[in-house]
This record gives structure tokens, C-alpha cells and sequence, in this order.
């Protein structure tokens, strides 16, 4: 029941964002009577999306012959390529995008799913009131704004270390130079040592005759 | 044979069962009426209790299984308070039809008032009609599903017959219906929640603990799974199998005519 708990919940959020947003329920009598089908290879079933009387069904037959004006298969990585027109030709060369039937179905879910546009502000308002939700947004903003502040100063610390820095850090090769010297010098002052052993104990020798 | 099985054959044939009580058949359906009038107008809020709202889970498996196709005209028997209806009557379209039927009044007028509130009027008729004598002309319906209602006929097999001979040929049946949970385990906790807690919880919400006995006693006595398929065949279909659902708390049966 996997495929009727996902796509109960995708219905719903779908349904939820709809309401909320004008623009989009205005396109939805334009789908009428469309099913557009898509097979993602993450999920491993297919779900047809259809619209009636204003809200979005959505439904996983389990039949192996699905009927629908258009039908996609595709992958959850390509699916955010199809916005781009251009690269739909490139996607159906790369065997990343398959589809039957009418396009023209298929872009008019997609303008759809464009569409929404929600007014969190004012849908916020009507829940907490104007106060809260002027206070929220104030602290969101600064929040968000404190967020861009910090990501720009990691990029320019980033940017800063790839061009300069990281030039001046010793690479591998160095370390393992420099610790292959280190062990020549050992074995030279070994040997070193060793003969003054040696030198010392023949001075010894020759002291005590 | 099995202990249900067992349970049929020994019931004399003007008898039947009513939960576990044996009763006479002319007894049973105005006994039935009598728990559907009573629990109709909470019916929607138990469901959802009763099941964790697992059961609209259960329904649209039904309706993904059902291959439904705009145009298509379909019988929802048994069909309550409308909930695969309202699905039906959204994805058939306005060239299709869906037809809500059920026994009881009470829950027709449930079922009516509700989808009406939700603006599903425009292909969607009701009758109130027995699963065992349908009033449709042979060869009407392309599907025609029965979801928790066969158990509460009195004759299933006659209702069976009388629903193949509704369907047109390449039509199908669905059966969602309680049944018996595979694991033992389960079974043990599923038996235990039936008559332990759910006939507190409708005496607590719908202030009628005894129709929710009769609940958890009908499933007991409904057949299972094998049984309900061999009844399917015995009365036609073809290409008949069965999903459990929720461990067979649950199964949907699905059988075709040609």
C-alpha cells in the first residue's frame, strides 16, 4: 500500500498548495478531462495525475496498461530538467526521458506546478494574527538575511583558500620528501656514530699499550 | 475443510448467522438494517477511529485495482457513506456514471448528504437496492465493487450470481472485505482489540456498543480468503485472486466476467 500512502499524501499537499494559490486554480479547468501519466524509476510505480472540479487526483493503477494522454518515464534527477525546453531533446538522446503521446499535456502540468504562487504573509495573518506575523517575518528576514551573510563569507573564505592558501600548503609528495630526508640523515648520523664508537675505542686501545 | 466452512454447513438452510448467533434468514436483514441505522451518522468518525484511518488506505488500493477508466459506469454495492463513490464519480468523468447502492436508507441518505456537500452531483445516482436481487438489466456495469458489505448479506452466493449478472463482459468485481490475519500473532492482537476495545469504543462514540460486538463477530464468521475466491468462481468470475491488505486484516478479491 506503499504507492496509495504517497500518493494520498503528494494529493493532499497538492490540493493544500493549490487552494492557497489563485493563479494555479485559475489553469486547473484547462486540464479537464487530461491524465497525464509519469513513471519515476525511484518510486517504481507509475501515478496518473488527473483534475476534477477544481483538485488534482491522484492515483497509482495497478494495471500494466495505463490510459492517459501523455506519458512519461523518467527519473526524479531529470524531472527538474524539463522545465528547460531546449534540453529535452539532449534528455530524450540520453535515454533519460521517454514520452508518449500528447506533449503539449505534459507541459500544461508543468506550467501548473509553475503556477503556484502562495501569499504566506497573508495566509499566515489569518492564523496568528498581524502582529505575530509581523514579527515573524522581521525575525525571518533577519534570519535569512544573517544565513546570506554567512554563506557569502564562507564562499569568499572558500575562494580565498583555493587561490591563495592552498598553494602555500606542503603537498604529499613534499611531506614524504622531506620525511624520506629525514630518514637519510638518521642513517648517516647512525653511522656516524657508530665509527666514533669505533675510533674512540681504537684511541683507548693505543692509550693503554 | 475449513472451520468457517464447517460453520456454513452446519447452519441449517432457513438459518443463518448474525455474528455468532444463528438466526433465521428472514431475520437476519431487518436485524442488519437495525446496526446500520443505529451507527450511520457516526459512521465516517468510527471508520476512522476504528482503523487508524488505515481504511482509506484500504479503499484506495481498491480504486487502483479497479483499472476505472473515464466513460467507464460503475455500482458501488454496499456502498455507505459514499467514500469510493466519490473517487469513482472523479475519475470516470461526465461521460461516466456511478451508482451508490445500499440496502439501508439510513446510510444512503449518510452517503447522499455527504457527497452532495462536497459538490459530487453531476454523475452520480442512488439506489436503494439488496446485493442478492439487483434492479439493473444483465451486462450494465463495466465494475462494480462491494467494500465491507458482503459479510452483512444474508446469501452471498446469491448476491454474487446477481452481481455477475450485472457486469458486462470484461467488467470485474471487486470484494474489499475483512478477513484473516496471516501471522498467528497478529491474529492474537487483532482478536483482542475486536472484543475488547472496539465494542468500548462504539459504545463511547456512537453509544451503541452492541453493533460493534456484531462488527467484530461477522468478520469472524465471514469467510476467508480461499473460501470467499471459491465462492467467486463458484459463481462465474474468472481470473479471480485476492491481495491481503494490513497482514489479512483485510483482502481484496477480484474476479472478471467474460
Amino acid at each position: 500500500m506503499h504507492p496509495q500512502l504517497f500518493c494520498s499524501v503528494v494529493e493532499s499537499i497538492a490540493n493544500a498548495a493549490i487552494s492557497l494559490s489563485p493563479a494555479t486554480k485559475e489553469k486547473l479547468p484547462m486540464l479537464d478531462e487530461k491524465r497525464l501519466a509519469v513513471h519515476l524509476q525511484e518510486l517504481g510505480f507509475s501515478l496518473v495525475i488527473s483534475q476534477d472540479q477544481g483538485k488534482l487526483l491522484i492515483t497509482s493503477p495497478s494495471e500494466d496498461v495505463i490510459i492517459a494522454d501523455c506519458t512519461i518515464s523518467t527519473s526524479v534527477s531529470a524531472l527538474k530538467e524539463l522545465k528547460n525546453e531546449q534540453q529535452l531533446t539532449a534528455l530524450i538522446k540520453t535515454d533519460k526521458l521517454d514520452i508518449e503521446g500528447d506533449m503539449k499535456v505534459a507541459q500544461q502540468f508543468a506550467s501548473l506546478a509553475d503556477s503556484v504562487d502562495i501569499d504566506w504573509p497573508a495566509e499566515l495573518e489569518r492564523h496568528i494574527g498581524d502582529i505575530a506575523t509581523h514579527k515573524l517575518i522581521t525575525l525571518g528576514k533577519k534570519a535569512s538575511a544573517k544565513a546570506e551573510f554567512v554563506k557569502t563569507q564562507i564562499s569568499s573564505d572558500a575562494s580565498e583558500y583555493v587561490v591563495y592558501e592552498q598553494q602555500l600548503v606542503v603537498t604529499q609528495p613534499e611531506i614524504q620528501g622531506w620525511v624520506e630526508d629525514i630518514d637519510e640523515v638518521t642513517k648517516q648520523s647512525t653511522t656516524i656514530e657508530q665509527r666514533i664508537a669505533q675510533l674512540t675505542e681504537r684511541l683507548n686501545r693505543l692509550k693503554s699499550r | 475443510m475449513s472451520e468457517q466452512q464447517q460453520n456454513n454447513s452446519e447452519t441449517n438452510e432457513q438459518q443463518t448467522h448474525f455474528g455468532y448467533q444463528t438466526v433465521d434468514k428472514n431475520d437476519k436483514e431487518s436485524m442488519v438494517a437495525g446496526v446500520f441505522h443505529s451507527v450511520a451518522q457516526q459512521y465516517d468518525i468510527m471508520n476512522d477511529l476504528m482503523s487508524f484511518g488505515v481504511h482509506r488506505l484500504w479503499k484506495r488500493f481498491t480504486i487502483d485495482a479497479s483499472g476505472v477508466r473515464p466513460g467507464n459506469k460503475v455500482l458501488d454495492l454496499a456502498g455507505g457513506t459514499g467514500d469510493l463513490t466519490a473517487k469513482f464519480s472523479q475519475l470516470v468523468g461526465k461521460e461516466g456514471q456511478v451508482i451508490l447502492a445500499d440496502i439501508n436508507s439510513s446510510m444512503l441518505n449518510v452517503g447522499r448528504d455527504k457527497l452532495r456537500d462536497r459538490g459530487l452531483v453531476q454523475n452520480i445516482e442512488y439506489v436503494q437496492a439488496n446485493a442478492e436481487y439487483l434492479p439493473f438489466d444483465d451486462n450494465t456495469f463495466n465494475i462494480v465493487t462491494i467494500a465491507f458489505g458482503l459479510r452483512n448479506v444474508t446469501n452471498k452466493d446469491n448476491a454474487l450470481k446477481s452481481i455477475f449478472r450485472v457486469l458486462k463482459p470484461g467488467g470485474r468485481l471487486l470484494v474489499l472485505e475483512f478477513s484473516k490475519p496471516e501471522q498467528e500473532l497478529l491474529n492474537k492482537a487483532y482478536d483482542f482489540y475486536s472484543f475488547n476495545i472496539l465494542p468500548k469504543m462504539g459504545e463511547f462514540v456512537a453509544k451503541d456498543g452492541d453493533s460493534y460486538q456484531y462488527l467484530a463477530e461477522s468478520i469472524r464468521m465471514h469467510p476467508d480468503q480461499e473460501t470467499l475466491k471459491s465462492m467467486m468462481e463458484n459463481a462465474g468470475f474468472e481470473q479471480t485472486t485476492y491481495n491481503n491488505l494490513t497482514g489479512g486484516i483485510v483482502a481484496l478479491h477480484k474476479g472478471y466476467k467474460f
